[in-house]
Order: C-alpha cells, then sequence, then structure tokens
C-alpha cells in the first residue's frame, strides 16, 4: 500500500511562521483529497430562495442617487448596509484572509435545519444563540454588530475539485485558479491592481502582516508586501534625536536621486526614491493618536493601516490583511472559535465606523477569504478538520442577504463534506465585475459569471 | 561638499565609475570590452561562478586574468560539505540555515553554483516534502550538478522528495496523477509548446505510476507492479512501459537540449542566448549526450559572459550572502521570507520568478532592516581612507559616481570612526550596485 504523502500540518506552519519563516513558500501541486463533484439540486437546503433574492427580514435601503441628498428621518445606529453609489474608479477593497480553513458553518448557523444538529453533535450553535437572519440561518452570536450593520452572505464558496491541503488551496485562492490546473505566476488580487491601479502609485495592492505574499503578485503595477505599518521606520522618520538613523534614510534617500548611468541601475534609483516616498506615506500615518476604537490584534491594525491608507489617497485601492489567527479549530472548536469571530465583529466595526468618519463609507469593500472549510460532521475530539465549502462574506456597501446556493446538509461528497455550490472563480468574478466593473475574462482565466444582486 | 573619490583610494586601485559608454552591451558582441581594471572583471566571475568574492579575494587575485580566473574555477574540486544533522524539532530552519553556511563557504564554487541552478529548476519544497527527503534530494542534486542531465532526471523522477512534491507517491496506473509528466516536460525538461500533446501527458503519468514511499521504512522510494503500467503506451511517438522510459524519451525529445541549454546560459549569464548561440550550445550539449560539464565550460568561456555584467539584480539569497560575508556576521536567514527566497522552500513548481521580481519596495523594507540591524559589529574601517577599504571588502569595482558621492558625504557627517564604519556599511548593502549581479 503506497504511502499518503507526509505534509506540514497547518499547526507546524504557523509555528514555523511564527518563528519568522512564514508561508511564502506554496507548492502547486494536486493532492485529491476529495471530490466536490458538481453541485445537485437535491438535499435538505436546496430550497433556498432565488440566489440574488434577499431574505425579507434584512431589510433593503434603497440606492441614493448620485449627488443628491439624502433626507433622513430616523437615522439608523449603526446603519444598515446598502449598495454605493460611488464611481467604480474610486472604489477600494478589503481583503480580510482567515487562514487555516474557517467554518462557513459556525460563522452562520444553518440553526433552523435538524441535519445541521445531527452532523454537529458538540459543536453546533444553540437556535436560541444564533443571531437570526431568517427562519433559516444566523450569525454567530460574537457578531453581534455586524448582525446589526447586514452584510451578503455567499454561500458554498469553494472548489468543486477541492483539496485537504492549506497549501494547495492558499496557493488556489491566492492565484484565482479553482483547480489544480491553473496558471499561478500572478495573484488574482495583482490581476485586479493591474486592471484598476495607477501605474505611477506607489503601491496599488498592499499586504499587511505577511511574507511575499502571492496573492498580490501583479504584472504592472506596483505591489508591495510590508511586514507592518512600523515597517517604514526604517527608511523614513527619523527626526534630529536620533541623528545616526537619520544620515541612514537621508544616505538611502539619496541613493534614490542619482544620476543612473544604465538601464537596471535607473530603475533601482527609481525603486530606492518609491521607497523613500511609500516609508513616508506609512510614517506620516502613524502620528494618529489613540487606538481609534481598534482591537490591538493583527486584523484590527491591519483595518486601521487601510483606512489610514485610503484616507491618505496614495493609490493604494486594495489591501490585503491575512488575520494571522488559527481557523485551524481540528479541536476544541468552541473554545476557539467565539475568540475568531469576537475578533472580527470588532476590528469590522472599529473599520467601518472609521471610515464613516473619515467619509468612506461607500467606497471601501470587505471581503473575506479562507482557503477552505471545515467537515460537515464534528470530531471526536470537539474539532472539526478540513472540509471543503465555505461562506464568505462581504460587508460594506452591500445588498445584505444571502447569496448562492446553501450547500446541502444531507447530499455531501464522497468524503462526508459539504459541495461547493459557489466556485471560488465565481466569488472572485462578483467582486471584480460587480464592484469594481473590470471584465471578469480580464482577472481570471476561467468562465466564471458574477452573482448578481449584491452591489 | 564631498570629497572626489578617486585618487583617495589608498589600498585598492582606483576605481573606475561606470561610464556611459560601457552600456549597451550586446551578446553579439565578441570581443571583451575594454575595462582598465581586471579586478572588475575578476570580482564578476566570482559573482557569477561562486556566490561572490571574499573580502580582498579580488585584490589578492591580482596577476590572474578572469579568464584564467575562470579555468581555475572550473578546475576546482567538488565541496563536500558537513551533515546537517538533521533530527531534531527545528529541521524546517536548521535546514535552509545548512545551506547558506554552505553557500557562504569560500569553498562553494561554480558546483555548488549549479546545485543551487538545479533546485532552482528542477524544484522540490519543504511544504510537501519533509526536511530529511529534501536533503537526500540535496545530496542528489550535488552528485549529479556537472555531471550527467539524464541521469539527473532519471533519479529525480523517483526520488522520494520529488514523488510528494509532484504527487508521484502513491499514483496508480488506473487513474493516473498527471502532475509530475505535465511538469517534467513543461517546466524540467522541454518547455512549454514544445510539441507534446494533453494525450503524452496522459501517457506518461500511466507510464510513471506505481511508485511509492514506504514511510514505514526510512522513507524508501518503493515500486509496486500492481500500480504500475500494466502494458506500453505510446508517448513522444514511441513505446514506452516505465518511469526510465518515460524519462529517456524526454531526454531525446529535440526540444531537450536547447530548453536545458537556455536555461543555464540565462542562469549564468543573465540572459536568455540569442538564435545562433542557442543553437551552439544546444548542440554541444546533445553531442556531448547531454554532459552538464561542457555545457557550462561552453558557456563561461565565450567572451559573453565577461560581457554581461550588472546585467541582472542580485537574487535575495546572492544579496544576503554578500551582505553576510561582507558584515562577516552568520545573520539568521529569516528575512530572506520577506524577501521571498527560502532555499528548500520555493514558491511553487516553476521555481522562483526571475531577475525583476527582487526589485520591490516591500524588498527594500527589510532589506534596510537588515542593513541597519547588523552593521553595528562590522569591520571598522581604515581612517584614511574608509570608502576604498568597504568597497575592497565589499569586491565593489563598478561604482558610480553618485553613490560615491553618498559615502563620502557619509564619512563627512560621522565624527566616530566606528560609527561611521558602520554606517558605511549599512549604507553601501542598500546602495544600487550591491543589488546588482
Amino acid at each position: 500500500m503506497p504511502a499518503t504523502p507526509a505534509r506540514i500540518t497547518r499547526r507546524e506552519l504557523l509555528k514555523w511562521a511564527s518563528a519568522g519563516a512564514g508561508a511564502a513558500a506554496v507548492g502547486v501541486g494536486t493532492y485529491t483529497a476529495g471530490r466536490g463533484g458538481t453541485p445537485t439540486a437535491s438535499g435538505v437546503l436546496a430550497r433556498t430562495p432565488d440566489a440574488t433574492m434577499a431574505p425579507a427580514s434584512v431589510a433593503q435601503t434603497p440606492r441614493v442617487p448620485d449627488g443628491s441628498t439624502a433626507v433622513v428621518t430616523t437615522a439608523p445606529q449603526p446603519p444598515t448596509a446598502a449598495p454605493s453609489s460611488v464611481d467604480v474608479g474610486r472604489r477600494l477593497l478589503v481583503v480580510v484572509e482567515m487562514a487555516g480553513g474557517n467554518d462557513g458553518l459556525s460563522m452562520v448557523a444553518p440553526y433552523g435545519h435538524g441535519a445541521y444538529y445531527d452532523l454537529r453533535r458538540s459543536t453546533a450553535i444553540a437556535a436560541s444563540d444564533v443571531l437570526a437572519l431568517d427562519d433559516e440561518v444566523g450569525l454567530h452570536p460574537a457578531l453581534t454588530r455586524l448582525h446589526g450593520r447586514g452584510a451578503a452572505i455567499v454561500q458554498g464558496v469553494g472548489s468543486f475539485d477541492s483539496d485537504g491541503s492549506h497549501f494547495e488551496m492558499l496557493a488556489r485562492w491566492w492565484a484565482g485558479a479553482p483547480t489544480a490546473g491553473g496558471r499561478r505566476d500572478t495573484g488574482f488580487l495583482g490581476r485586479l491592481a493591474d486592471a484598476i491601479g495607477d501605474p505611477a502609485a506607489p503601491a496599488v495592492a498592499l499586504s499587511v502582516g505577511s511574507g511575499a505574499s502571492p496573492a498580490i503578485a501583479s504584472r504592472s503595477v506596483s505591489t508591495l508586501a510590508i511586514p507592518g505599518a512600523n515597517a517604514a521606520g526604517y527608511l523614513a522618520g527619523a527626526g534630529d534625536d536620533d541623528p545616526f538613523r537619520r544620515l541612514f534614510q537621508e544616505g538611502f534617500a539619496a541613493f534614490g536621486t542619482g544620476t543612473p548611468m544604465f538601464e537596471l541601475e535607473a530603475r533601482l534609483r527609481g525603486l530606492k526614491a518609491q521607497s523613500a516616498a511609500f516609508a513616508s506615506v506609512l510614517d506620516g500615518l502613524a502620528d494618529e493618536e489613540g487606538d481609534g476604537g481598534y482591537p490591538g490584534s493583527d486584523l484590527g491594525q491591519g483595518l486601521r493601516l487601510a483606512a489610514q491608507l485610503f484616507a491618505g489617497e496614495q493609490g493604494v485601492r486594495i489591501v490585503h490583511v491575512p488575520m494571522h489567527q488559527d481557523f485551524d479549530t481540528h479541536d476544541d472548536h468552541n473554545g476557539r472559535y467565539p475568540a475568531l469571530m469576537d475578533d472580527l465583529d470588532t476590528s469590522l466595526n472599529a473599520f467601518l465606523d472609521d471610515l464613516a468618519a473619515r467619509g468612506l463609507s461607500e467606497r471601501v469593500l470587505v471581503m473575506t477569504t479562507s482557503e477552505f472549510g471545515r467537515t460537515a460532521r464534528d470530531n471526536d475530539s470537539g474539532g472539526l478538520d478540513h472540509g471543503t465549502a465555505s461562506h464568505a462574506l462581504l460587508v460594506g456597501p452591500v445588498n445584505a442577504g444571502r447569496f448562492g446556493e446553501h450547500p446541502s446538509l444531507t447530499d455531501l461528497d464522497d468524503n462526508g463534506n459539504l459541495r461547493a455550490t459557489v466556485g471560488l472563480d465565481q466569488y472572485y468574478a462578483t467582486v471584480a465585475e460587480g464592484w469594481f466593473g473590470v471584465p471578469v475574462s480580464e482577472v481570471l482565466d476561467t468562465d466564471a459569471t458574477a452573482i448578481s444582486g449584491i452591489f | 561638499m564631498a570629497p572626489h573619490f578617486l585618487g583617495t583610494h589608498r589600498r585598492a586601485r582606483p576605481l573606475s565609475p561606470l561610464h556611459p559608454r560601457r552600456t549597451g552591451w550586446s551578446t553579439n558582441r565578441r570581443a571583451v570590452p575594454v575595462v582598465d581594471d581586471e579586478r572588475a572583471l575578476r570580482a564578476h566571475v566570482l559573482r557569477r561562478l561562486s556566490f561572490g568574492a571574499r573580502p580582498w579575494q579580488v585584490e589578492e587575485l591580482d596577476g590572474m586574468s578572469p579568464t584564467d580566473l575562470i579555468e581555475q574555477l572550473l578546475a576546482a574540486e567538488p565541496f563536500w560539505p558537513e551533515d546537517p544533522a538533521l533530527g531534531s524539532d527545528d529541521d524546517y530552519s536548521r535546514l535552509p540555515a545548512w545551506w547558506l553556511d554552505v553557500m557562504s563557504d569560500e569553498r562553494a564554487g561554480v558546483h555548488d553554483r549549479m546545485i543551487w541552478f538545479w533546485h532552482g529548476h528542477l524544484t522540490s519544497g519543504l511544504d510537501k516534502a519533509p526536511p530529511l527527503l529534501m536533503y537526500r534530494q540535496h545530496q542528489l542534486l550535488r552528485t549529479h550538478a556537472m555531471g550527467n542531465f539524464r541521469s539527473l532526471l532519471q533519479e529525480l523522477t523517483v526520488d522520494a522528495a520529488m514523488l510528494y512534491w509532484l504527487d508521484g507517491a502513491g499514483s496508480y496506473a488506473g487513474a493516473p496523477n498527471e502532475n509530475y509528466a505535465r511538469e517534467l516536460m513543461e517546466l524540467f525538461a522541454l518547455g512549454h509548446g514544445a510539441g507534446y500533446t494533453e494525450d503524452d501527458i496522459r501517457a506518461a503519468a500511466r507510464a510513471l505510476a506505481g511508485w511509492w514511499v514506504d514511510g514505514d521504512n526510512d522513507d524508501e522510494v518503493r515500486f509496486d507492479p500492481d500500480s504500475g503500467p500494466p502494458d506500453s503506451v505510446s508517448f513522444l511517438g514511441r513505446s514506452v512501459a516505465s518511469a526510465a522510459e518515460v524519462v529517456d524519451a524526454v531526454c531525446d525529445h529535440p526540444a531537450c537540449a536547447p530548453f536545458v541549454a537556455g536555461k543555464v546560459h540565462e542562469h549564468l549569464v543573465g540572459v536568455w542566448p540569442e538564435p545562433d548561440r542557442l543553437d551552439e550550445l544546444a548542440r554541444v550539449f546533445a553531442d556531448s549526450g547531454l554532459e552538464i560539464r561542457p555545457l557550462v565550460e561552453t558557456i563561461v568561456r565565450h567572451p559573453s559572459f565577461l560581457e554581461q555584467r550588472l546585467n541582472r539584480p542580485r537574487s535575495a539569497v546572492e544579496w544576503f550572502i554578500a551582505v553576510r560575508r561582507l558584515f562577516d556576521l552568520s545573520i539568521d536567514w529569516w528575512p530572506l521570507d520577506q524577501l521571498g527566497q527560502v532555499p528548500f522552500s520555493p514558491p511553487n513548481v516553476a521555481g522562483w520568478p526571475g531577475t525583476t521580481r527582487w526589485l520591490s519596495v516591500g524588498a527594500e523594507m527589510t532589506k534596510a532592516q537588515v542593513a541597519y540591524d547588523n552593521a553595528w559589529e562590522t569591520a571598522t574601517l581604515d581612517e584614511a581612507d574608509p570608502v576604498g577599504d568597504l568597497l575592497g571588502r565589499a569586491a565593489l569595482h563598478e561604482v558610480g559616481q553618485s553613490t560615491l558621492d553618498v559615502l563620502w558625504h557619509a564619512v563627512e557627517a560621522v565624527e566616530s570612526r566606528r560609527d561611521r564604519s558602520t554606517l558605511l556599511h549599512g549604507l553601501l548593502v542598500m546602495s544600487p550596485e550591491f543589488s546588482l549581479a
């Protein structure tokens, strides 16, 4: 019997990453751990209403015509989600990456279905605890503010030929390639940045806290990954009280202004100038006082940086924020998952408040990603193993409600996992075309079509 | 005002700042360009045929022509480093650290350069193969780096790390995994669009099936006839029934010699060869029975090897080793993750993307951090000529006036000799010239 390949577990990877090595290296092999197959219309949740129809219990705010002054008599607190009237050319995107594999059925629990409680003997959320969206599903109890604000939930997102490897599936998500064979020399966000960005900007897409992320690898515009907002300190911001560092920074900046003698040197000198400029941009952001209401988590700090950069109008259009928390809940799911949702809820709430204060609410969309969902059934450790499809959230100027078909809880695939109903490429296509007005063919190699009705 | 640099250089001979007349080198030029300082050429040879010169190595070789230096490096005995002593909890970080130490060793020459090339070309990585198997694969590359390409590819095809990396492990002929079959042709040996078909990929996958890694017995690679090909299949116009026959068919394909020769040329010279030159190299490679050494010798003995200087950026690993050499410090390798090039962890099966990927704002920020944090324990530079001392240590012999001005400004601005040395080291590794190979 051939041995199964040894892999680094997610745990080991995170340990490795925390020691500094990170997850930049990603193989492109194909471990077919489970074949999702084509989604079928059978199953307990197949009767979910029309994909584009929001549940009746979720209020839909009509579009405010561009330039008009909406007279609001009873201002909702917090404001409920509504589509944006801002020109697509001014729109911005934040991608929250829930690395490790986010359990969609815990984030949006199908509490109205007995099958959910059959599958989840130890990890199900009681019907009385969920924050109901309709009579079928409700949000995780920790997502109280998000529940008040509303979000578009894209159901059953994943690969139709899913794989159990974190690396493989992260690589597919980063590349925007839903199957094993897709080319991965650029990232989906990188191609999106190419399509919408200013080639002269110091960075069109920025990844915060990751290594050299393949997600933002682009062809033409500049995209960059920085360790954190304080990474610029080596290249900008030293004052007279630190004369040595000031000399280092002045010397570096001077390399950006020298007379180039040949082509590659010219490019390098341009890069030095660009780096000094972007470091100054980052350095200028650090002066805001207080915590701005953000939690100290990686997500909170990453979102704060995103808001500051967007407000600074430096050409940054996309910010990629890996949560750096462990969604890989193989055990003690109920002990670990609430903290993840609390961080998400608190951070997003602070971010949306911050955007409102900066007048950016209608310009910024938040999308969540995760390499896969978790097993339909919980295991004997009170946890959930690697699964297939999951749900994703679109937060900001959207029509709140559920989109796409909910995966069946009874018609599972050969490995007992959920069958994806929305390809990850279709999810990406929805954002590219629906939010940015970018033709799908420009950013994806597949023939995915956008889901309508969200924006 | 910064003093003029030329004429104040004490230890090394006066440097020759880059001059516009040296731009526009072309691969078609046969004559070695007129460079008044052979040290620049020797520094170039050491950058490309090893992992760079030691401090003052270029001066120590005064009197040796660049072509003689090339011959000396080609004739050097292969270097067999100490075992990395795997088997502890930190193998995942120990293994890349070990290789960086090997590359930094002055005995690492052409042979080690080619091991590094093959690792980026015939990739496998720690994300799917464990450290011990990656080390075994490294030893395989070490054995064949300057040997025979066919032998290398034969052994690599059934190497445990490769079987994991490209899913050959456990593939059975009834429903074979096509991953290795595709990449074998597309990325390793023939190139995309070389004339093979999807049917060829399926046929190869079937013939490659049956191999597995016995995790209960020291990860030995075994062949299971029941999972292997039950009969022969038609592949690239011939009949094959085993992995060995697939590799032979690939190596005999007319696209193989030019594809591999072009890749080796690109690594050593910095550019893909012109068509005539590629034909010439492919002929040498094919006529020798795919022997790697004659191919390498033909590439580096050609005038274009000395002409094509500073025509590509240093990769992250090349830059990092150069900093470690200059700073005389064994700097921890974690910044290489931020820079996107950790040995044994290629980003994907295509290896590390070439050249301009090493030029980025994020990389500059990380490089600045490495430079600033590690420059404090560097050598205290010569009082009278700190810049000349610094450049000699860094083996930089083609430096533009703009960079010299920045360095001399730093000399003037700092009173303390120690602080001045720190600042100069930190600045030099951030200079444009230091980022070029």
